[in-house]
């Protein structure tokens, strides 16, 4: 065996408590963001492996707008050596009427479709779809339409008998609950329903089942071949890649979280790492004078490194490998999706590459330390320890590769930097704060005795002792964090029905024929409109004559995908002189008169006109139902999403749209709900065709399904304390070997156990009390930060949540540091003198 | 190599200044010191406390170098030599004794023995650890750390470990330093024999008279110089 790698074992031999606690630090580090990346790769291979049932089809074209036969025959032509079959269906949304009233998604079924996949009925018929006359429904409508199988609803004015209820669609990819629960149709009642009206919201999509899968490259032909924004080509992998979009959001928040957990058990490994070379620093100054060099010094020191990795990587991996299991069959049932495999294989990259990887460089300042320190005189009685302190250069690796991190798991530019330096500003303001604070405790004077010896005892050691304050900080601000942005977002959403500055009802797919007599219905009921917005369907075609469909293989980043979606759909427009009161001029200018065809201003919302990369007096061209229509911005405004009015990312000036074919948006404000349920009653007779969100069921479900992600990142911030208390315990143990002396001293000078006991109670709630509210303190700038900067919300604090957070913390931390301190505390002192 | 009689010198240090800087005030410990050990010569180097015997030994180690001053060991000109040179001259053809032990607490004894015949790719490691370990009276203690120890058996391990590798020069400081007056008396006498069996050249550091006249030459270290 060679020298290095033998000595590196005999020395982890001898150091066995260091080692293991190196191994659990590691450990916890590893395991959770392990999970979570497991996870994601998991669940996707959920979706793709049933992408087919997904989509329905090999290939699917769809748009918001009608496509044209020309289109369709040339895809049709350049697939007709693949195409088995192809059938085209609508979607859209239309108010259900059973006991209640409610805003559905129709689906519409066809003979042999669709092409994969089956749904499961709850009768349990092998029928494909509905009969004419009839229809299948969402399990959530038989409580929200007050209806059962063999009642009737309402659609678009006719009737539909409810043949069975769908237990397991294969369209739907996750089940976080829909805002429009689905209704399925048989296409042959299509037209008699009177259903789809001119401008009506809906999809019409063709449906391909062919010979072989489709490629990425057929794909871009196709796109090319259609040359329309506004029509998406899809195949089973994109499909199941859109699903997963909303699970990606999370777990790349889980694993962010997840990221600081890990680098606060890299802190812990480094303080670890350097107290044990500390230790052991005299050993290592024999073996340069026994004739070792530095390389071979080194060497030994990297074999630890990576022996402890490596065994720290196979604890966290098999702890990941007994969990996964049983955590994936808990999220299948919860969240109706498949999650495959038992362990991916990735995962064994993530443990085996990333642990030692993410060791070594924690660990590589105080290696460097050690070897770039001199010898120092050991023939002298007592000799001096060298003690160089070590350059931040050393310290890079670690920071880099937090960085890099940081991206990855976040795969947004945007978000992984301001992560990054959210979390390097923060530690490094506690750094500093601490290293202040402990200071000027130890100037502290006074006659008690505890307090003296509090004093000297804080400000003499910090520097030593500042690794766990830190952590700590961090754990307390993570902890704040998410229940603080919670409870804005919260508030920010909530919905008060005495509240007038909220629509309580959106109604849309409103003809242009029918304002009036839609105005003249809401009268007669004690209503009036507080907001009717005309709505055109169109399509950006070009930036300054630039033509702008964007088709690229492989987005890297969240920014650049959602440029990419924006850029590629179809758009809706609408027109008016003013800007709404939710709305704020940030750029440009008001709309000007002359209000008419040669004077064509367009608005557009910032975040929309930073994504498609558009600028001021930029010309843009768009395609109205075949017109080409070409205006000049003139102004970026901001929009206030959460006020749930409808707004528009792209606004013209009047005198240019008012003839176009359009539908029309209305909001009511201030309606209680008894009203509300009558009214959309009244409403769904007289214009079937006519579809009415009811909000506050729009607010609760998304602040179910926010409440929902927010309890997993909720959760997840409990493995950043775990993490903060492990350093705590780690650095307590040392301290109790290292005051063993002192302690044991004290009581044979004849103080008290029990004021030994006393005095190291306070002296861990005054550094773990400064840490905890030091980073709840912080947290309250971040969480104001991220709510502002991400959401455009209003600030609103909760210090009770802030305080009840930083005590717990305090708590929390003095008692494990008290347990850890315990041998020190109640041993005999001769036995501590031995 | 220079011959001095008979014998061939291994040590040859000629004019030796070391000074300490505290703050700007340079501080001389070495003042052109000289001196020369041959093979197989013992040699004891007495001095009083604070006389420059450690700053001495460190540049006889080659831990420190001499400003300035010359130091040939076995014909290499310590001063030219690198930090790696002078480490594997120290490897192979140096053995030390501390005062403090300083065995490595993470390695047993036998383990400790090893450790130099290991450092300088030397075979059959653990039969002649093991030989050695005998002829220090410690054949059942192998395995022991040094916390298991007393001071006496540390101290052998410690001579075992400097003597394994069949260095040509020891250096001893205060070997017998930290432990009893019986138990320094036997150190003592198994150093010397074992010196004087391998004719090895010895230079011993201590404040005992009595010791240091059981050598071959003394030297008094006074005043930054060597004088017999």
């Amino acid at each position: 065996m060679n020298l290095p790698f033998s000595q590196s074992l005999k020395f982890l031999r001898y150091h066995k408590r260091e080692s293991l606690l190196f191994l659990i630090g590691l450990f916890l580090g590893l395991s959770v963001l392990g999970v979570v990346h497991d996870l994601r790769v998991s669940f996707q291979e959920g979706l793709n492996s049933k992408s087919k049932e997904l989509l329905g089809s090999d290939l699917s074209l769809s748009s918001r707008v009608e496509i044209s036969p020309e289109k369709i025959a040339k895809v049709d032509h350049y697939l007709k050596d693949l195409l088995i079959e192809k059938i085209q269906l609508d979607s859209f949304f239309s108010m259900a009427k059973g006991e209640k009233t409610r805003l559905v998604w129709v689906k519409v079924l066809s003979e042999g479709f669709p092409f994969y996949g089956r749904y499961k009925l709850k009768s349990e018929n092998l029928s494909l779809i509905p009969k004419p006359g009839r229809v299948w429904i969402y399990p959530e409508l038989v409580t929200l339409l007050g209806v059962e199988v063999g009642d009737k609803i309402k659609l678009g004015g006719k009737d539909y008998l409810i043949e069975d209820i769908v237990l397991d669609d294969p369209s739907q990819g996750l089940s976080w609950g829909s805002v429009a629960p689905r209704v399925f149709f048989n296409n042959q009642d299509l037209v008699l329903s009177g259903l789809v009206q001119k401008g009506a919201t809906k999809t019409t999509t063709v449906f391909y089942k062919l010979k072989n899968p489709i490629s990425d490259d057929e794909v871009n032909v196709l796109e090319e071949l259609i040359d329309d924004s506004a029509v998406e080509v899809t195949t089973p992998l994109k499909t199941s890649q859109q699903m997963a979009r909303a699970m990606k959001y999370l777990s790349d928040f889980l694993s962010l979280i997840s990221l600081v957990a890990l680098f606060m058990a890299g802190s812990g490994l480094y303080y670890l790492f350097g107290h044990l070379l500390e230790k052991a620093k005299t050993s290592f100054y024999l073996f340069r004078l026994l004739g070792l060099n530095k390389k071979q010094i080194g060497l030994i020191l990297i074999n630890v490194v990576l022996i402890l990795s490596f065994l720290g990587s196979l604890l966290a991996f098999s702890g990941t490998a007994i969990l996964l299991p049983t955590l994936k069959a808990f999220l299948a049932e919860k969240l109706k999706a498949d999650f495959p495999t038992a362990i991916t294989s990735e995962i064994y990259l993530f443990f085996f590459g990333l642990g030692p990887l993410f060791a070594l460089c924690m660990t590589w300042p105080t290696i460097y330390k050690s070897l770039s320190e001199s010898i120092p005189n050991l023939f002298e009685e007592v000799y001096k320890r060298a003690s160089k302190s070590i350059s931040t250069l050393h310290f890079l690796p670690g920071i880099l590769l937090f960085l890099l991190l940081s991206l990855l798991s976040s795969k947004s530019f945007k978000i992984g930097t301001f992560f990054f330096v959210s979390m390097f500003i923060s530690s490094s303001l506690y750094w500093l704060v601490f290293n202040f604070t402990f200071k000027k405790i130890g100037l502290l004077k006074g006659d008690q005795l505890w307090l003296t010896l509090l004093s000297k005892s804080i400000g003499r050691q910090y520097k030593t002792l500042i690794t766990g304050p830190v952590t700590l900080a961090i754990a307390a601000m993570m902890l704040n964090l998410i229940p603080q942005m919670q409870l804005m977002i919260e508030q920010e959403l909530s919905f008060d029905p005495q509240s007038s500055s909220r629509p309580h009802l959106f109604m849309f797919d409103i003809q242009d024929e029918q304002v009036d007599p839609f105005n003249q219905f809401l009268i007669s009921n004690d209503l009036v409109a507080d907001r009717i917005s005309p709505m055109i369907r169109g399509r950006l075609t070009k930036i300054n004559d630039k033509p702008l469909l964007v088709r690229s293989q492989a987005t890297l980043t969240r920014e650049q995908e959602r440029s990419e979606r924006m850029k590629n759909r179809g758009v809706n427009i609408t027109y008016k002189v003013k800007l709404n009161p939710d709305e704020q001029l940030i750029e440009g200018e008001d709309f000007r008169p002359p209000y008419n065809s040669q004077n064509v201003q367009i608005s557009l919302e910032k975040n929309y006109a930073e994504r498609i990369g558009a600028q001021i007096n930029d010309i843009l061209e768009f395609d109205i139902l075949g017109i080409p229509i070409s205006g000049k911005v003139v102004n970026f405004r901001k929009v206030k999403w959460s006020s749930m009015n409808p707004n528009f990312f792209i606004t013209f000036s009047p005198g240019v749209l008012e003839d176009a074919p359009k539908t029309h948006l209305m909001t009511i404000n201030k309606l209680e709900n008894a009203k509300k349920l009558d009214v959309l009653e009244k409403m769904t007779e007289a214009f079937p065709n006519v579809s009415a969100v009811d909000i506050s069921n729009v607010v609760e479900k998304v602040l179910n399904v926010f409440s929902q992600m927010m309890k997993a990142l909720r959760f997840q911030t409990l493995t950043t304390l775990l993490c903060g208390l492990f350093v705590v315990f780690s650095m307590g143990l040392n301290q109790a070997e290292q005051r063993r002396t002192e302690t044991s001293l004290y009581l044979m000078l004849g103080v008290p156990r029990k004021s030994l006991i006393i005095w190291s109670l306070i002296e861990a709630s005054v550094i773990n009390s400064i840490a905890s509210f030091m980073g709840v303190l912080v947290s309250f700038g971040l969480t104001s930060l991220v709510v502002i900067f991400f959401f455009d919300f209003d600030v609103q604090i909760n210090l009770g949540l802030g305080l009840i957070v930083a005590l717990s913390v305090t708590l929390l931390s003095t008692l494990i540091t008290f347990i850890s301190q315990w041998r020190r505390l109640f041993v005999p002192p001769l036995e501590l003198l031995s | 190599m220079e011959k001095l009689g008979e014998n061939v010198v291994i040590l040859d240090g000629k004019n030796i200044f070391k000074s300490f800087f505290q703050g700007k005030k340079e501080i001389p410990v070495l003042k052109g010191a000289s001196l020369h050990v041959a093979r197989g010569e013992t040699l004891a180097i007495i001095g009083k406390s604070g006389s420059g015997k450690s700053t001495l030994l460190s540049l006889l180690s080659g831990v420190d170098r001499p400003n300035p001053g010359q130091l040939n060991f076995l014909g290499k000109d310590f001063t030219t030599l690198s930090e790696n040179e002078i480490s594997e001259l120290r490897a192979s053809k140096m053995g030390i004794i501390f005062q403090q032990f300083f065995l490595i607490p993470h390695l047993t004894a036998l383990e400790n023995i090893q450790l130099p015949l290991q450092i300088n790719g030397k075979g059959s490691q653990l039969e002649e650890a093991q030989l050695w370990l005998e002829k220090v009276g410690l054949a059942d203690r192998g395995n022991h750390f040094p916390d298991q120890l007393s001071g006496g058996e540390k101290q052998r391990v410690a001579i075992a470990r400097a003597l394994v590798h069949s260095p040509d020069l020891i250096l001893a400081d205060e070997p017998s330093g930290s432990l009893d007056e019986k138990t320094g008396n036997e150190i003592m006498d198994l150093i010397f024999q074992l010196v004087s069996e391998k004719m090895k050249g010895i230079i011993l550091v201590t404040h005992d008279k009595e010791l240091a006249a059981r050598c071959d030459r003394i030297l008094n270290l006074e005043n930054g110089v060597l004088v017999s």
